[in-house]
């Protein structure tokens, strides 16, 4: 397993990937995240995208995974749930490149090595 | 549609050069707890993984009824010290914890603290999320199952970043001062 924190101003969606560029890893299951975001910008199931604003948005739970594609290149897939100043939710896939720390993130992957990758 | 963008947030002191801070433990072990009626968040993770001399762990917490479940939300900084902080902390009563993630590590006096945020139905039936102070977040009329994925090659613990002005959980590999005890609050 490894355990990460991200500093802020970093978007949690590309410092997954690029933990996993720096660490060697293929594909991982994301263990364990918690942190803060200064807005949270997630999908919706209709297509979309809404921004949750701060002054920080609490991530409450993520489920993810992390695969390399056809390129050698790791993508980072994120859902989850966020809640905002006043402790209300909402919840959908983080979008890549729009989701910065606040001030800390801590994220843990676990390395998954296939027998025959799906 | 606008196009959405998140801003970058200038904070007080000077970034690190590094932005990610990683370390890896590869020999973990999974355990799998279980916290009984009126046992804290706090305790029923501390004191087994105490008995266990594990100081770090990555924790998933699964859902149960709750007596009580304290949660913080975050809020401006009057005092411009730092770019968000903490408002005064919710309470809900005979709520319904959903779940969450916690992470084990080290206080800077070497004391057990866990760094918690999850989501909760109130009894009122909202869904509610945020930081969730553990050591005030008690265990209802049924037990709550948690599991811990243990580090022992590296620690976890609170220390100053001057970036932000807050006390946060960074990975180091070197062993810290690991106190007997646990936090009263």
């Amino acid at each position: 397993m490894v355990y990460a924190r991200i500093r802020p101003n970093e978007d949690l969606v590309q410092s997954i990937e690029k933990l996993c560029l720096a660490q060697g890893i293929e594909r991982a299951f994301v263990r364990g995240s918690l942190g803060s975001l200064t807005a949270a910008c997630i999908e919706t199931p209709a297509g979309g995208s809404v921004m949750i604003t701060g002054p920080a948005v609490e991530v409450v739970n993520i489920s993810g995974e992390v695969r390399t594609d056809a390129t050698g290149t790791p993508r980072a897939e994120l859902h989850g749930v966020v809640s905002d100043a006043n402790g209300h939710v909402r919840g959908g896939r983080f979008v890549s490149g729009n989701n910065i720390v606040c001030i800390t993130f801590e994220i843990a992957l676990e390395e998954w090595k296939p027998d025959s990758p799906a | 549609m606008p196009a959405l963008h998140s801003r970058l947030v200038r904070h007080p002191g000077r970034p690190a050069d590094a932005r990610c801070l990683a370390e890896s433990s590869p020999n973990c072990r999974t355990l799998r707890l279980t916290f009984a009626t009126g046992v804290s968040l706090y305790e029923g993770i501390v004191l087994p993984l105490r008995g266990e001399k594990i100081t770090s762990a990555v924790i998933n917490l699964l859902g149960g009824p709750m007596q009580m479940i304290e949660y913080c939300m975050p809020a401006d900084d009057a005092s411009g010290r730092t770019v968000a902080t903490y408002g005064e902390p919710g309470r809900e009563r005979n709520g319904y914890f959903l779940g969450g993630t916690a992470t084990l590590g080290l206080a800077v006096d070497g004391l057990p603290f866990i760094h918690c945020h999850g989501s909760f139905v109130t009894e009122a039936g909202d869904v509610r999320g945020g930081h969730i102070v553990t050591e005030k977040t008690i265990v209802g009329s049924t037990p709550v199952t948690a599991f811990a994925r243990t580090i022992d090659s590296f620690i976890v613990q609170l220390s100053e970043d001057t970036e932000t002005n807050h006390r946060v959980f960074h990975p180091r590999s070197t062993s810290g001062a690991i106190t007997d005890g646990v936090h009263r609050s």
